[in-house]
């Protein structure tokens, strides 16, 4: 088990996806206590494409983001072969259990409900990088 | 005149009832201007007692002249109708702006520029050695002390401009009564609460001052309807006790509110910490009013979070420690202030300034604008919007054929305009266009 307010998480990055940009602003300073980089984006597309640059450890998305809706971008992640490592995060408003399902079926490891709590938010972060930092050794 | 000569013993008397508030009230006053905090809302109404404070001490240092006295003390009214503007605009647009301004406000406001334009029409309607006796029936408080007025037809006007104004603050005082009674009933005691009211739907406050005119006319008018016109000397000896009383809670309020300055907080965190304290491992009592409602339509009628309901979830306590602390705040504050944002959805709430939030979690405007600033990034309004257009989005998918009103007031906006501008800064795009490609979206979901 790691606590990963101690670890060096620097050679990580997480990728906030939102077409809110004050929900981005908000999310980064929330996640400024750990050391890993950020990365947003303000739509599915831009998510994509910054997924395929960045090959970010954890990606935190929104469902309704223009262009491409998180539901796509979970789906083309699972798709990539290359990508099959990424922890993917849903976070939206839509928590009922219809969403959450359809969410994890298409390949979501984790939901956040919104608005954001940060005790939830550190819960889930928290511990979708456990399992990344457990299964990887550049730690 | 032989009948209005003030004896030496009630000279005495009234010197003493005069110059004790008032003294207190200057001093106080001065403490308040140098020390008080600049957020606390009671902050006009203070300057306004401080100064009918300043014009009672006026009219007692030219007290060697019966009528030059009077003068004073019926001009102070005049510059208290004055000053009572202010004071409500200051309260319509701490309560909700524009929405909060209904006819009741209105009212309040018009009331008293008609008692100045009486005041100056008794002047000029009148000559110049019955200016005085006129300015003392222009003067409202006087006013049911009409036996000594010559002119009946006059008197009948003046009595009846009187009476309307006294009904209004007749009004007030019932509404600050059947406060209290409630607050006892919650078991709360907070100024909120007591001095509070619902209009249209919408928690209003009322200038607290006002409530104590109200004594003032109603601890005058009693003894000078029963006494007719010898009641000239008791009625005013009357009303100055009315204003020991006034200079008494001026008094009070200016202390906790220099206790506050001086550790950095407000009057309602202090009394706020002493709740929460009194509330620790007890049954706190659920109030009627309780901010749990998830209702949207219900949101706006939320009265105090930090009450009842609020005690009885657990919110983490501000101790005495914490609020005395000139650090700023921490992560402690986290459950809290999410707990007041986000569990009691005060976001829907219209109108909600960073002045209310503060005022609700008993922390300084200052202090809450720092903790956003570091904690979110952004503003409390901004965090407000946010949220605001998170949950739009959702009614707008939760609800099919909505108007942009109905949209923008269950979510919290004052009006659909504000809602359309607010939701395509933040977005990018209306909230037609916005719909629409929910729509669009809604389609392609099936395929992917």
């Amino acid at each position: 088990m790691y606590n990963i307010l101690d670890a060096d998480l620097s050679a990580y990055t997480v990728l906030l996806a939102d077409d809110i940009e004050l929900n981005l602003v908000m999310l980064k300073n929330m996640l400024s206590k750990y050391n890993f980089n950020i990365v947003t984006a303000s739509n599915g597309q831009d998510a994509l494409d910054k997924i395929g640059y960045y090959k970010p450890a954890l990606i935190i998305l929104d469902i309704l983001m223009p262009v491409l809706n998180g539901f796509e971008v979970i789906g083309r992640v699972r798709e990539n072969p290359k990508c099959s490592s990424m922890r993917v995060v849903v976070m939206s408003a839509l928590n009922t259990n219809e969403f959450i399902d359809r969410a994890v079926s298409l390949g979501a490891n984790d939901f956040i409900s919104k608005p954001i709590v940060m005790k939830n938010l550190y819960d889930v972060v928290s511990r979708q990088f456990e399992a990344v930092l457990a299964v990887d050794d550049r730690v | 005149m032989s009948d209005k000569t003030i004896s030496g013993l009630q000279m005495h008397i009234q010197s003493l009832l005069i110059l004790i508030p008032c003294l207190a009230g200057f001093f106080w006053f001065l403490a308040y201007l140098l020390f008080a905090p600049r957020n606390d809302s009671f902050r006009k109404a203070r300057h306004f007692i401080a100064f009918i404070s300043l014009f009672f001490l006026f009219g007692f240092l030219s007290a060697d002249d019966e009528s030059r006295l009077l003068l004073h003390f019926t001009l102070f009214e005049q510059v208290c109708a004055l000053c009572i503007i202010p004071c409500f605009i200051s309260y319509i647009k701490e309560c909700g702006g524009k929405k909060a301004s209904g006819y009741f406000f209105k009212l309040c406001c018009i009331l008293p520029v008609l008692h100045l334009i009486v005041g100056i029409e008794s002047v000029f309607s009148a000559g110049f050695d019955d200016c005085l006796k006129l300015f003392m029936y222009s003067g409202s408080v006087q006013g049911p002390i009409f036996a000594i007025m010559e002119d009946k037809s006059q008197a009948v006007f003046y009595v009846c401009y009187t009476y309307v104004f006294g009904a209004f603050l007749l009004v007030d005082f019932m509404l600050f009564a059947v406060n209290l009674v409630t607050c006892a009933i919650n078991g709360t005691c907070r100024p909120r609460d007591v001095f509070g009211f619902f209009f249209r739907g919408r928690r209003c406050e009322i200038v607290p001052v006002q409530y104590l005119l109200t004594l003032i006319i109603l601890l005058t008018i009693v003894p000078a309807l029963l006494l007719g016109r010898r009641c000239y000397v008791d009625s005013i000896i009357m009303s100055f006790s009315a204003c020991l009383f006034l200079a008494f809670f001026l008094s009070m309020d200016a202390f906790v509110g220099l206790a506050g300055q001086q550790k950095k907080q407000s009057i309602r965190g202090l009394i706020r910490s002493v709740r929460f304290g009194a509330y620790q491992g007890a049954d706190a009592p659920v109030t009627s009013d309780g901010p749990d409602k998830t209702n949207h339509s219900d949101i706006p009628y939320v009265s105090n979070p930090n009450s009842g309901v609020a005690a009885s979830m657990n919110m983490p306590s501000i101790g005495i420690s914490d609020i005395f602390s000139d650090t700023p705040l921490g992560e402690s504050f986290d459950p809290e202030f999410e707990k007041f944002m986000l569990e009691q959805k005060m976001y829907l709430k219209r109108d909600l300034s960073v002045s209310q939030a503060a005022e609700w979690l008993g922390v300084e405007r200052a202090k809450l604008n720092d903790y956003m600033e570091r904690t979110y990034g952004m503003s409390f309004m901004s965090y407000l919007n946010m949220l605001r257009v998170d949950y739009a989005e959702l009614y707008i998918l939760g609800h099919g054929d909505v108007t942009q009103k109905d949209i923008a007031l269950a979510c919290g906006f004052s009006s659909a305009s504000a809602f359309n501008t607010t939701f395509s800064k933040l977005t990018g795009v209306t909230p037609k266009i916005w719909k629409d490609r929910y729509a669009e979206m809604s389609k392609r979901k099936k395929t992917v």
